[in-house]
C-alpha cells in the first residue's frame, strides 16, 4: 500500500512513529534531542504539545528554544504561553524565525490573538521590537492606535523603528503628523525609516514632506530614496516636476535619469 | 658556539611543543564544535529561511572578473542558480582587455543603467552599471570599471553598488554549492553578539566533474600540486579555523569566499588595494575597528564545504601565489604593528597576532634555519642519528595525523567523493607531502619575505583557463 495525504495520518499512528521520537527526546544529549524535536515537529498534529514539556526548560539553551518553538505549533492549550514571558532569556534572530514560522502556521488554522497583548508585556526590548514587525507582517491593524500612543511613550529606539515600520505596513495615515513632526529629532538610520514609510502611507501631506526634505538634503543616498518615492507618491507629476527642473549638479540629473529608467523597467 | 647551539635546541624543542600542543587542542575543540554545528543546523534550518522568504536576510553576492571571457557565463549563471529566497549578484569587470564584458551584455542581455553611483568605499572610477532586461536575470548587476590592478579594488566597487547588509566576497573562478547561503548566514542568525563575518570550508575544483556551472560529481583532483593543496585546505579549514572560532580567534576569512557584514567593512574602509593579503588585512580592521567601537562581535566558521576553487596545477603559479602570500603576511604585520601586544585590541592584539606572528610568520624562518642547522650537524659529525630519527618521525606522523583527522571531520561533515578510493588518494599523498609540497611552501614563503623587504615589484599572474567544464589536464596555467 502507498501512501497518501488521506492514510498518512493512519500510517504514522500505525507504526507509532510519534511515541518513538517521545522516548529519544528524553536522552539528554543536545544532538538526540535536536533531532527528535525535528521529527516531532515534522510529524505535526499527531504529536501533543506536552511531550515537549520536560525540554521546555532544558539547560541546553539551542534545545530549549527549539523545543519552545515547536510548542507553540504543537499545544492545544496555550500555545502562546512564552510569548508572554519574552520568549527566552537567549532571543537570537534565529529563534525569532522560528516563532515566525509557528505564528504562520498557528494563522493557517484560525485567526491570530492581536500580538499587542504580548508587546504589552514585554520587558525585552528586542522581543518587543520583533513582536511589533509580526503585527506588520499579520496585518493587525486593530493594534495600531495602540502602537501610536507606545511610539510617543518607549524611549527604546529599536521600539520606535519597529512601530515606524509597522505603521507603514499597516498603511495608518493617522500617523503622518505624528512621524514628521519627531522627524528631526531622531537618528539618521530612524530619518530612513520615517522616510520609507511616509512613502507607503502617501497623501499630499507626505509629498509636501518629501519636496521640503529633498531641497534640503545633502545625502546622496537620501536624496536618490526620496527623488524615487516623490516619483511614486506624485500622481499629478507637479511636484516631481519642479524637483526635476532644480536639479543641477551630475549626480542629481543621474539620480533623476536613474529613477525614471527604473520606472520605465517596472512598468 | 655550544651555548648557542644548546639554546637553539631547546628554542625548537619547546616551539615544536607549543605547536603540537595548540594543534591537538584545535582537533578536539574543532570536532567538538562541527559536532555542535551538526546538530544545530539542518536542512530543515535551511529549508525554514527559504520557505520565510519574508524574514530571510537578504545578501548581495560580489564577485570580481578580470580577463574571464572563458569562465564567466558558466559562473555568472552558476551564481543565478543559488537556492536562497533573497540575493543579488554583482559581477565587477575590473577593466578586463578580453571579451568578458561583451559576451555578458550578449548572453544576459544587459542593459546600461543611469545609477547614481556614491563611492562609500575607495576604489578606481567606476565606469558604467548594467542590468538585465530580462526577467529571468533580474537579481544581476554588472559594474563595470578601470582596472585596479587587485582584487580588493574590484571588490570595493561591488560593495559601493550592494544593496544589502551582508554581502559574499567570491571570485567568478569559483563555484559555490547551491544551499551556501542558507548555511552560510545560519551562524549570524543563531547569535545574540553580531557576526561580522562567516567562513566555510573551500577545495580543488581541479578534477570535479562539472555541467553548466554546477558540481555533478566530486573527485580528488588528478594532478600533485592541486591534490597537495586538498589536503592542506582541509587542515586549514576543519582543523585551525574550526578550532580557532569555538575560540573566537579566527585571523582570516578567505579571501576565495566568506560572508561580511557590509556596514563594519565600509566603516573599517573598506579593502586595501595595496595590500598583498587583502582578506587577512581586512579581517583584522574589521576586528580593529569593533574593538576601537568597544562592541562585541564574532567571527564565524562553518564546516560545510560551500565553495570549489581553481588552484594552480603547476609549481610555477604555485610560487607565484604563495610568494605572494608570504609578502602579504610580512606587510600585515608591517602596517598592523601597533596592534600587536595592544592590550586595547583584545584577542586581535593578544593572541590573534602574536600566534600568527610565531607559528605563522616565523614557521618557514625557524623550519630553514632548522635544515641550514642540520647540515652543519652532519658536516661536523655531531649529528646524534638515532635522536634525530626518532624527533623526525615523532614530527612527520604528528603531520601525517593531523592530515587524516583533516580528511576524517570532512566524511564528518559530508562525505564528498562519491567512493573512500578519492579519500585513500588523499591519505597516500599525504604521506609525500612533508617531503615534497611543503618544502616548496617554506621556499616561497621565504621568497616572498625576501621580496617585500627587498622592495621587489609584485607582478600579478593570469591564469589562462578552460572553463569548468574542460577535463582538469587540458587546462594549462600560464605565467604573464
Amino acid at each position: 500500500m502507498k501512501y497518501n495525504a488521506t492514510n498518512y495520518i493512519e500510517i504514522l499512528k500505525v507504526l507509532n512513529l510519534a511515541t518513538y521520537w517521545e522516548s529519544r527526546l528524553k536522552f539528554k544529549r543536545g544532538k538526540k534531542s535536536e533531532q527528535s524535536l525535528r521529527m516531532l515537529d515534522e510529524l505535526g498534529e499527531t504529536v501533543s504539545g506536552t511531550v515537549l514539556s520536560h525540554k521546555l526548560y532544558s539547560e541546553n539553551k539551542s534545545v530549549r528554544k527549539h523545543a519552545k518553538s515547536i510548542f507553540m505549533n504543537l499545544s492545544s492549550l496555550d500555545s502562546f504561553k512564552f510569548l508572554a514571558n519574552d520568549f527566552d532569556r537567549d532571543l537570537n534572530a534565529f529563534d525569532k524565525i522560528r516563532i515566525h514560522k509557528a505564528l504562520v502556521s498557528k494563522a493557517k488554522q484560525k485567526p491570530l490573538p492581536l500580538l499587542m497583548r504580548w508587546v504589552n508585556i514585554a520587558s525585552n526590548e528586542r522581543f518587543k521590537a520583533y513582536l511589533i514587525r509580526e503585527i506588520a507582517f499579520f496585518k493587525q491593524k486593530d493594534c495600531a492606535l495602540q502602537l501610536i500612543e507606545l511610539y510617543q511613550e518607549t524611549k527604546s529606539t529599536l521600539v520606535k523603528s519597529s512601530i515606524v515600520y509597522t505603521l507603514g505596513e499597516l498603511e495608518y495615515i493617522e500617523a503622518i503628523p505624528i512621524l514628521i513632526t519627531d522627524f528631526d529629532y531622531v537618528s539618521l538610520a530612524k530619518q530612513h525609516k520615517i522616510i520609507d514609510t511616509l512613502s507607503k502611507l502617501g497623501g499630499p501631506q507626505t509629498l509636501l514632506f518629501l519636496e521640503e526634505l529633498y531641497v534640503k538634503t545633502s545625502n546622496k543616498e537620501r536624496l536618490v530614496q526620496l527623488l524615487q518615492y516623490i516619483y511614486k507618491l506624485d500622481t499629478t507629476g507637479c511636484t516631481y516636476l519642479r524637483i526635476k527642473a532644480i536639479a543641477k549638479t551630475e549626480f542629481e540629473l543621474k539620480a533623476v535619469a536613474y529613477v525614471e529608467q527604473s520606472k520605465k523597467q517596472m512598468d | 658556539m655550544e651555548l648557542l647551539t644548546n639554546c637553539y635546541q631547546y628554542l625548537v624543542y619547546f616551539y615544536a611543543c607549543v605547536i603540537v600542543l595548540i594543534s591537538l587542542t584545535l582537533v578536539i575543540v574543532g570536532y567538538l564544535k562541527i559536532l555542535r554545528n551538526k546538530s544545530k543546523y539542518t536542512e530543515k534550518e535551511e529549508y525554514i529561511l527559504k520557505t520565510h522568504p519574508e524574514i530571510a536576510p537578504p545578501i548581495s553576492v560580489v564577485a570580481p572578473a578580470y580577463n574571464e571571457e572563458v569562465i564567466i557565463i558558466e559562473s555568472v549563471q552558476s551564481l543565478l542558480k543559488l537556492d536562497y529566497p533573497n540575493f543579488e549578484v554583482i559581477i565587477v569587470n575590473d577593466g578586463s582587455i578580453d571579451n568578458t564584458l561583451n559576451l555578458l551584455i550578449d548572453h544576459f542581455k544587459l542593459e546600461e543603467i543611469h545609477f547614481p553611483y556614491i563611492e562609500k568605499v575607495k576604489c578606481k572610477p567606476v565606469e558604467r552599471i548594467y542590468r538585465s532586461t530580462v526577467a529571468q536575470y533580474q537579481q544581476l548587476t554588472v559594474v563595470d570599471k578601470k582596472n585596479g590592478g587587485t582584487k580588493a579594488d574590484a571588490m570595493n566597487a561591488g560593495i559601493n553598488i550592494a544593496k544589502y547588509d551582508y554581502f559574499i566576497n567570491t571570485d567568478v573562478d569559483c563555484i559555490l554549492a547551491k544551499d551556501t547561503l542558507s548555511k552560510i548566514i545560519l551562524p549570524v542568525l543563531d547569535s545574540t553578539i553580531p557576526v561580522i563575518a562567516v567562513g566555510a570550508t573551500m577545495r580543488m575544483v581541479n578534477g570535479c566533474e562539472v555541467k553548466g556551472g554546477e558540481i555533478i560529481e566530486v573527485k580528488p583532483p588528478s594532478r600533485l600540486i592541486p591534490l597537495f593543496q586538498e589536503i592542506e585546505y582541509l587542515r586549514s579549514y576543519l582543523l585551525a579555523k574550526m578550532g580557532w572560532s569555538a575560540f573566537n580567534l579566527i585571523p582570516n576569512v578567505s579571501g576565495g569566499f566568506g560572508l561580511f557584514d557590509k556596514n563594519i567593512v565600509i566603516e573599517a574602509g573598506g579593502y586595501d588595494s595595496h595590500s598583498h593579503a587583502e582578506d587577512m588585512d581586512m579581517t583584522f580592521r574589521m576586528i580593529a575597528y569593533m574593538c576601537d567601537q568597544e562592541k562585541e562581535y564574532r567571527i564565524e566558521q562553518i564546516p560545510d564545504t560551500c565553495c570549489w576553487t581553481e588552484g594552480p596545477s603547476n609549481l610555477k603559479v604555485l610560487a607565484r601565489q604563495r610568494t605572494r602570500w608570504g609578502r602579504g603576511l610580512l606587510q600585515i604585520f608591517t602596517i598592523h604593528k601597533g596592534l600587536l601586544f595592544n592590550q586595547k585590541y583584545g584577542r586581535l592584539g593578544l593572541l590573534i597576532m602574536p600566534y600568527a606572528l610565531l607559528f605563522e610568520f616565523m614557521a618557514p624562518i625557524v623550519e630553514a634555519v632548522g635544515i641550514g642547522f642540520l647540515l652543519y650537524l652532519i658536516f661536523t659529525n655531531q649529528l646524534n642519528a638515532e635522536t634525530f630519527w626518532l624527533m623526525l618521525l615523532f614530527v612527520y606522523m604528528i603531520g601525517l595525523t593531523m592530515s587524516m583527522v583533516s580528511i576524517t571531520l570532512d566524511i564528518m561533515v559530508k562525505q564528498q567523493y562519491r567512493t573512500y578510493s578519492g579519500y585513500f588518494k588523499l591519505i597516500f599523498i599525504s604521506t609525500f607531502e612533508a617531503i615534497t609540497y611543503h618544502l616548496f611552501i617554506v621556499f616561497f614563503s621565504l621568497r616572498g619575505y625576501w621580496q617585500f623587504m627587498t622592495k621587489s615589484e609584485l607582478k600579478w599572474g593570469d591564469m589562462t583557463r578552460q572553463g569548468f567544464s574542460k577535463d582538469e589536464g587540458t587546462a594549462e596555467d600560464i605565467m604573464s
